[in-house]
């Protein structure tokens, strides 16, 4: 075929190209140019931003947020979510009344996974194997959940870990979806963080943080969480409120996950330091957070059993164990956050160590749990 | 043959002052159409004048149906101008077309439908009023029926029944083709190889009809490369070779005399001895030709010298040795 | 003209081939459930499936996305590749231009024709779900239809959101028909328009996965098919389905016109 260049048909394409040329121009540049134009300069210090982000718990609000990370972790039986959580993306909606009234969905094209969050408990609806469970308490150890992601509650967590060594740098106001933001960056001031820098862009006008950002010490951003169509409005009490699916199956527990499990079994009474670093947390004799600032690692005892399924699950992923003197360790990481799985060679202590620390730390510290194994509990 | 609904005949010739072309159905000035650096069709000045029946003539790939689709406005010229029934083409096509008929390299139907279905189809989708003023009802749904019925009979389909075009053969598909070209009751008739597929029978036929409505007044322009049917046919003839009209002249002025003579006589070497060359040649097939040495003159000589004449007449070409001539 | 356009769709056993073929999927699909009750693990099979055992009022839904994926784009796909191009290879497309029918003209005839088929094409297939749903899977009488997010759906409920679901993936199936509809004024081949329309498809599935592309994700077609599954969640996120709307009308705007700006002065030499 063969189109001729008449002028009415220069002028049909040439119409056409334009509309095409004007739409494309308008959807790359128009929020590149809206999240820089005009954004009045900020008064506030970086030190008085941290301290409204962290005010912000009570700012009612219904969003969208979307979180994404590169962390690659192996997929372990009994870690659920997690690899996929933090080594992908993940799309959810939040209602938050405060928190003690909330609901965040994770939601994909097949279903959702919803948690619910009340003043005693918290409960979770499954869309695809129908399940409702409602798990009372707050246990002092858990494995991450959806709404841990969203950028307010990451950027509180992440901002309240701050200590005196680490440095507050405020950065350009700019827009995010739509709204004026002040942002502040973190730079942790202990090299054995993994944490090359984290920013966080907080609401001008309420304080909610409203995207956060974690750069590994590759300086890879490894962990990028956002809020979009924020709407500073109290959620519908009715959307707040668990479901009451008829036909669904439904559980009521006090531990949600394998983690809160070992951590509430936990026979051992966990020293008050390790590789110099000390302990604090709610539960701080059975799975005690240790260091401060932005190096804090979890230790946690797992009954071995356990243990051998998941160092089994890794190795079967590539991950060898390494022998130690006094036991073995497995190193799960994937640059911002490491992990490892020691095993005492007396058959009875094991422990996982987490943190978004230097793989070297671990070492060190699982050097001192196998130098010399805490005692049982009932010993005190 | 059955009384049309809208006799052509009946429409007065048009009025209109367009100059010189004021009663042509098809002018084209300068026409020339460039498919990237090949030229289908080079500045052709074409004339057929209204009640013609015109022969375009020329080899495949001469440029013919280049020709006849930008006539109808499918092809769009590169340079130059078209006017159908006095208004420019593609411009006014909307204008035109509905008072042209045309069947264009074969026939299109959609062979799941049987002939009536498909010319309800067609009839239905044009414009519901014909171009023309006298007779606003060309189109409308009104006459469809009968419309298509008469179309039917003239070009012999209308037994056919239901059966799907799909299970017609070639020459009844070429007939529907006609059919759906006759529907409106055209002024001007632009046919792409008409006979295409049809035995000697329904050529005659076919023919006689065209002939038929060309005496009522519809103009006909008739793109062949078959020399016989054209010579047939048609009173006019454009000669297409390689894009370019290379001859355009009335039939007969195509055939006329060549203003040589052609003498038979018992013994051409003595009568070339007589006359001496180059004054007289032969042919083939053993006649003399004399080219500008007077007949009467020519034959006193030979009888003089002791050869018997035995036939003399002024040559005539056929269509073929002129078209051959103009495009070899 | 758009009448004629509608009686060829309509007088063509073609159309009712390929839609009673459509529609047969979700059949066979339901007599399997019902005969077996087995139903697909959770996060596995066609969406929204796993709900659907005892809960046949749900169905229609299912049966939509399980021809969702393939068996409707494809026949979008085919009915609008053949629009143009197939009156071009019939060789009718010349003789419908010198009737004659203006070039605009027909270019809107074919595209409400393939309108009304996409529309015919979802009903249909909504209206052979519910009936094998409520025959083959029992109907919602003794089990309460709910949501994704496990909220109870009455009927009125359920039955407006299956409305805006068939209207929704009606209109993403336009968007399919216009990148095929644009192909088939370019072409002579309808069997190239259909493909080439398809292999837009699959590219842009492709780059929908891909996170390397996530820069154009946004405004790939494919991105927001499956936002009618948001319809079935309590309260409806109207975020994709009002985005899916959007870059569905985008491109049938810009097929449509690039189609429009060819086509009118396009050569027939079919």
């Amino acid at each position: 075929m063969s189109t001729v260049e008449t002028p009415a048909a220069r002028r049909r394409w040439a119409l056409v190209g334009a509309g095409v040329a004007l739409l494309v121009a308008v959807l790359a540049g128009g929020p590149r140019v809206l999240a820089v134009a005009a954004v009045p300069p900020t008064t506030a210090t970086p030190g008085e931003v941290v301290a409204r982000a962290l005010a912000s718990a009570d700012v009612p609000y219904v969003a969208r947020g979307e979180s994404r990370g590169d962390l690659a972790l192996p997929d372990l039986r009994g870690f659920g979510d997690l690899a996929a959580l933090l080594g992908g993306t993940t799309s959810t909606r939040v209602w938050w009344d405060g928190p003690r009234h909330w609901r965040v969905d994770a939601v994909d094209p097949a279903g959702e996974r919803d948690t619910y969050g009340l003043a005693t408990s918290v409960t979770t609806w499954d869309s695809g194997s129908r399940r409702l469970d409602v798990v009372v308490g707050d246990p002092s150890a858990r494995l991450p959940r959806p709404d841990d992601l969203l950028a307010p509650q990451a950027a509180r967590r992440l901002l309240a870990a701050v200590g005196p060594q680490d440095r507050l740098e405020a950065l350009d106001a700019r827009r995010v979806d739509g709204r004026t933001t002040d942002g502040v960056r973190v730079v942790p001031g202990d090299v054995r963080s993994t944490v090359e820098r984290a920013d966080v862009r907080v609401d001008r006008a309420t304080g909610l943080p409203l995207h956060v950002e974690v750069v590994g010490r590759s300086g890879r951003t490894s962990l990028v969480s956002t809020l979009h169509d924020v709407a500073f409005e109290r959620p519908d009490a009715s959307v707040v409120t668990p479901p009451a699916p008829p036909d669904a199956r439904r559980g009521v527990d006090r531990a949600p996950d394998l983690v809160a499990r070992a951590a509430t079994a936990s026979p051992w009474l966990m020293p008050d330091a390790l590789a110099g670093l000390t302990a604090s947390g709610v539960d701080v004799a059975r799975a005690p957070t240790y260091g401060s600032g932005l190096v804090r690692v979890l230790a946690l005892p797992l009954p071995p059993r356990v243990a051998g399924e998941v160092v089994g699950d890794a190795s079967s992923v590539g991950t060898a164990e390494e022998r130690v003197p006094g036991g073995a360790v497995t190193r799960v990481g994937s640059g911002l956050l490491n992990a490892a799985l020691v095993r005492d060679d007396d058959g009875q202590h094991a422990y996982v160590l987490v943190g978004l620390v230097d793989p070297a730390l671990l070492d060190a510290m699982a050097a001192d749990l196998l130098g010399d194994p805490p005692p049982p509990r009932t010993m005190r | 043959m059955t009384a049309r609904e809208h006799d052509p005949a009946r429409r007065p010739a048009p009025t209109t002052g367009g100059g010189a072309d004021g009663d042509a159905v098809v002018v084209t000035r300068g026409l020339t159409k460039r498919y990237g650096r090949v030229t289908a069709v080079d500045d052709l000045d074409l004339r057929v004048a209204a009640g013609d029946r015109y022969g375009f003539l020329g080899p495949n790939g001469s440029g013919k149906t280049t020709t006849v689709r930008m006539l109808l406005g499918l092809v769009h010229a590169t340079s130059g101008e078209i006017e159908v029934l006095g208004r420019r083409v593609p411009r006014h096509a909307k204008d035109v077309l509905p008072e042209v008929g045309a069947l264009v390299e074969g026939p299109g139907a959609y062979p799941h439908l049987s002939a009536r279905a498909n010319l309800r189809l067609l009839d239905a989708a044009g414009p519901a009023r014909g171009g023309d003023p006298l007779a606003p009802d060309t189109g409308s749904r009104r006459t469809r029926r009968s419309r298509i019925e008469a179309a039917l009979e003239q070009v012999g389909l209308t037994d056919v029944g239901r059966r799907p075009v799909r299970a017609y053969s070639l020459g009844m598909r070429q007939r529907l083709g006609l059919a759906a070209a006759l529907l409106r009751g055209p002024r001007l008739l632009v046919l792409d190889e008409p006979t295409n597929g049809l035995d000697p029978r329904g050529i005659a036929e076919i023919r006689d009809l065209l002939l038929d409505l060309n005496r009522r007044g519809t103009a006909v322009f008739l793109s062949s490369h078959l020399l016989a049917e054209v010579e047939l046919f048609c009173t006019r003839v454009g000669v297409l070779h390689r894009g370019r009209l290379v001859a355009q002249d009335d039939l007969d002025a195509l055939r006329g005399p060549t203003g040589r003579t052609l003498v038979r006589v018992d013994d051409v070497d003595a009568a070339t001895r007589v006359l001496g060359l180059p004054a007289a040649r032969t042919t083939d097939d053993g006649l003399l030709v004399l080219d500008d040495l007077p007949v009467p003159e020519a034959t006193a000589a030979l009888v003089r010298g002791g050869v018997a004449v035995l036939e003399a007449a002024p040559e005539r070409r056929t269509l073929e040795q002129s078209v051959l001539g103009l495009t070899s | 003209m758009i009448g004629v356009e509608l009686r060829k769709l309509l007088g063509r056993p073609r159309t009712w081939v390929s839609i009673g073929l459509l529609c047969l999927l979700p059949v066979v699909v339901a007599v399997f459930l019902a005969v077996t009750g087995i139903a697909p693990r959770p996060g596995q099979g066609p969406t929204l499936l796993s709900a659907v055992l005892g809960n046949g009022a749900l169905f229609p839904a299912a049966a939509l996305g399980i021809v969702l994926p393939f068996f409707l784009p494809i026949a979008v796909a085919v009915q609008a590749g053949e629009s143009v191009a197939g009156e071009a290879q019939s060789g009718t497309l010349r003789y419908l231009l010198v009737r004659p029918v203006g070039r605009t003209r027909l270019l809107v005839a074919k595209l409400v024709s393939v309108l009304a088929y996409t529309l015919l094409a979802v009903l249909s297939v909504a209206a052979t779900g519910y009936l094998a749903g409520i025959s083959l899977l029992g109907n919602s009488g003794q089990v309460t239809t709910t949501t994704l997010s496990g909220t109870t759906l009455t009927p009125a409920d359920l039955a407006w959101r299956t409305g805006v679901m068939v209207l929704y993936i009606g209109w993403s199936m336009v968007g399919v028909a216009s990148v095929a509809l644009f192909l088939s004024t370019l072409t002579d081949s309808p069997l190239a328009a259909a493909l080439g329309g398809l292999a837009v498809l699959v590219s842009s599935t492709v780059l929908v996965t891909l996170d390397a592309a996530g820069a154009v994700r946004d405004y790939l077609p494919t991105r927001y098919w499956l936002a009618w599954v948001d319809l079935f969640r309590d309260p409806v996120p109207w975020g994709d389905v009002t985005a899916g709307v959007l870059v569905q009308t985008g491109y049938v705007v810009v097929l449509l016109g690039a189609a429009w700006a060819n086509f009118s002065t396009r050569d027939v030499t079919s």
